[in-house]
């Protein structure tokens, strides 16, 4: 495999790694309220909404969009704009913790309890999706300058 | 044309599309925030003073059943929160008396005397503001789902129109400052992504003045309630 396929492979894992990372992070917060709200299970959360994360997924794994991206789309814009994505999703979810939190635990009823170890789940998904995210930027970067700089060997 | 143009358009053509779908989900990504608001069934409490445990009653029950199975918040006592219920006169002349308890400390007394009202109405106002507080626990729950869905959409949305105009600069290739304003378009339509994001977490950031301001008067009433306990042990009705 030449270094330009390689290039494109990693950018493709990092384009599907991200996408599952805030796709997983959303849809459990989600599942969460969908459940809690339970038998009026989209009391909450309007289904519609749950619709285009799955296309996503699909336009992915069926379409290979994440080929295609990586294929056309520079690699300096594809992750600047997944870190950019992934920063503002932990962010959303530190607010999120943040508001969990903000009530003394003596005053936490089992309906805060929950909440605060859904929001717990959600950090935890789009840390270690952001986490995920900057090692596999770095590695399609390092993929990209091998495959830009001339053969030595 | 170009071979390589040639070659290419298929995938630029699909990636229009995509960013063509997805630019109307970034600009509309501010308004679910108020549309699902205005959806959202109105709550309403009906609370009774005398009954111990809250009642809710909502357009929907099974809403809040979550939140109603927090009835334990019903229980004062058990909190270790001042409370109080209907109990016997037995030797006390008044016809309506109440037993008062704070961490484990119960005595009777008749209502006539003004603390023992101001106790009741501070130990009511503690059981509204849990009531208020699970509410807004419910409205919390939305506010973060909606923040979420808002910074996946806008700024996903961003990277679609940004892909089409950074791959449009590659195929193209342009020169000069043609091609630094198409890069700054790219990158300025993710940030205004980011940015609607930012707005809809700092937005919510509102809810948590709201949480603050229900702990802060139950506190409040909390602390009024005690006094009045306090009072009336160190010098009971005569």
């Amino acid at each position: 495999m030449n270094n330009p396929d390689l290039a494109i492979k990693k950018t493709a894992r990092l384009v599907r790694v991200a996408a599952w990372g805030q796709v997983l992070g959303y849809m459990l917060f989600s599942l969460s309220l969908v459940i809690e709200d339970a038998p009026a299970f989209f009391s909450r959360v309007d289904p519609l909404e749950l619709i285009w994360p799955i296309i996503l997924l699909i336009a992915i794994h069926v379409l290979k969009l994440d080929v295609v991206v990586s294929r056309f789309v520079p690699r300096w814009f594809i992750v600047f704009g997944i870190l950019v994505l992934s920063l503002a999703t932990l962010a959303a979810s530190i607010m999120a913790l943040s508001l969990a939190f903000g009530i003394p635990s003596a005053f936490a009823t089992s309906g805060w309890q929950y909440l605060q170890i859904s929001t717990i789940v959600m950090f935890i998904v789009f840390a270690v999706s952001f986490m995920l995210n900057l090692v596999l930027s770095v590695r399609a970067m390092q993929a990209s300058d091998e495959a830009q700089s001339p053969n030595v060997a | 044309m170009n071979p390589d143009l040639k070659r290419l358009r298929t995938p630029i053509i699909a990636l229009m599309i995509f960013g063509l779908i997805a630019f109307p989900l970034a600009t509309g990504a501010a308004f679910p925030l108020q549309a699902a608001s205005a959806v959202s069934p109105a709550l309403q409490i009906s609370y009774e003073p005398d009954i111990p445990a809250l009642e809710f009653v909502t357009e929907e029950p099974d809403f809040i059943a979550t939140a109603v199975d927090a009835g334990e918040i019903g229980d004062l006592a058990g909190e270790g929160l001042p409370s109080y219920q209907r109990a016997a006169c037995g030797s006390i002349d008044d016809d309506i008396c109440y037993e008062i308890c704070y961490l484990g400390e119960c005595f009777i007394y008749g209502d006539d005397d003004d603390r023992v009202k101001r106790y009741k109405d501070k130990v009511d106002e503690v059981k509204e503001g849990f009531a208020k507080l699970e509410l807004a626990r419910i409205g919390t729950g939305e506010t973060i789902w909606e923040t979420v869905g808002t910074c996946l959409k806008s700024i996903g949305a961003g990277m679609g129109v940004g892909g089409v105009i950074a791959g449009i600069v590659v195929v193209a290739d342009p020169t000069g400052i043609i091609k630094g304003l198409a890069v700054g378009g790219a990158i300025l339509s993710v940030l205004g992504g980011g940015a609607i994001c930012g707005g809809a977490v700092v937005g919510a950031g509102a809810d948590k003045v709201a949480e603050e301001q229900i702990v802060d008067e139950i506190r409040i009433a909390n602390e009024d309630a005690v006094f009045e306990f306090n009072d009336l042990k160190q010098d009971p009705p005569g």
